[in-house]
């Protein structure tokens, strides 16, 4: 690549992709933000500060498509029902499939700017600051967003009655397909 | 209850904050099981239309600034 920017852009991107995917859950509509945010992340170049925190910059201008896309075409995520079956586990992996499932489903009922932010540092792994960035807040709202987040999916996927008990699913022993998958 | 309290209008409830449902297990589970969604998604190969846009950007850059 011919210069330090593109090559941070390439190596965002299968990240960024995956961030637009569990956006959008539409491959075509996730197709079409990469690429917007590729063009306008070149167009922007200039703009961005080398040595200051690109993965930040570029998700911002993911996100900032995302919301102008939604605007232009009305449209509304996938819902779970909606997702094509290979979105969320390869074939034989029956279990994985069920409990991935159950954690979108239970995402789905979120409220937007948890759901942001469960997917931007629980599933893509920023920095509470770096997530901050993205979405244009402080980092005391990201941690009482994603602190609201983990509570309503704790309470979605193990039921109210089981979390305030501690009874119900254990999650201190970790599901079968997370403990055959623990060693790799 | 005094006459004071009775006349006093009727204070909207405050909106109930979430119950401490803090579960180490848990937010470890979750963690991993979305960082496994995301990564088998990360992995998948990247559109090739974009690929070859890009490179072709990064072509016309290069020969621009000869």
């Amino acid at each position: 690549m011919a210069n330090e920017f593109h090559q941070m852009l390439l190596e965002h991107l299968p990240r960024l992709q995956a961030y637009a995917i569990m956006l959008t859950r539409d491959r075509s509509q996730a197709e079409d933000l990469l690429q917007e945010t590729s063009l306008r992340a070149l167009r922007a170049q200039s703009q961005f500060m080398m040595g200051t925190n690109f993965t930040a910059w570029i998700y911002k201008i993911l996100r900032n498509e995302y919301i102008s896309s939604l605007r232009r075409k009305k449209r509304q995520p996938v819902q779970i029902e909606d997702m094509p079956a290979e979105f969320l586990s390869r074939k034989g992996e029956q279990e994985n499939d069920v409990l991935s499932r159950e954690v979108i489903a239970a995402m789905d009922k979120l409220q937007h700017g948890q759901r942001e932010v469960l997917i931007l540092i629980c599933a893509s792994g920023l920095s509470y600051e770096e997530a901050a960035e993205a979405l244009g807040c402080s980092v005391g709202t990201i941690k009482s967003r994603l602190w609201r987040a983990r509570a309503r999916m704790a309470s979605l996927i193990m039921g109210d009655e089981e979390t305030k008990t501690g009874k119900g699913r254990d999650f201190a022993e970790p599901p079968r397909e997370m403990a055959s998958t623990a060693s790799l | 209850m005094s006459e004071k309290s009775k006349s006093k209008p009727e204070m909207a409830a405050p909106t109930p904050r979430p119950q401490a449902k803090f579960n180490p297990a848990f937010d470890s589970w979750l963690e991993t099981k979305l960082h496994k969604i995301f990564d088998s998604v990360a992995s998948e190969p990247l559109p090739q239309d974009l690929v070859k846009l890009l490179g072709q950007i990064d072509e016309a850059e290069e020969r621009n600034k000869k």
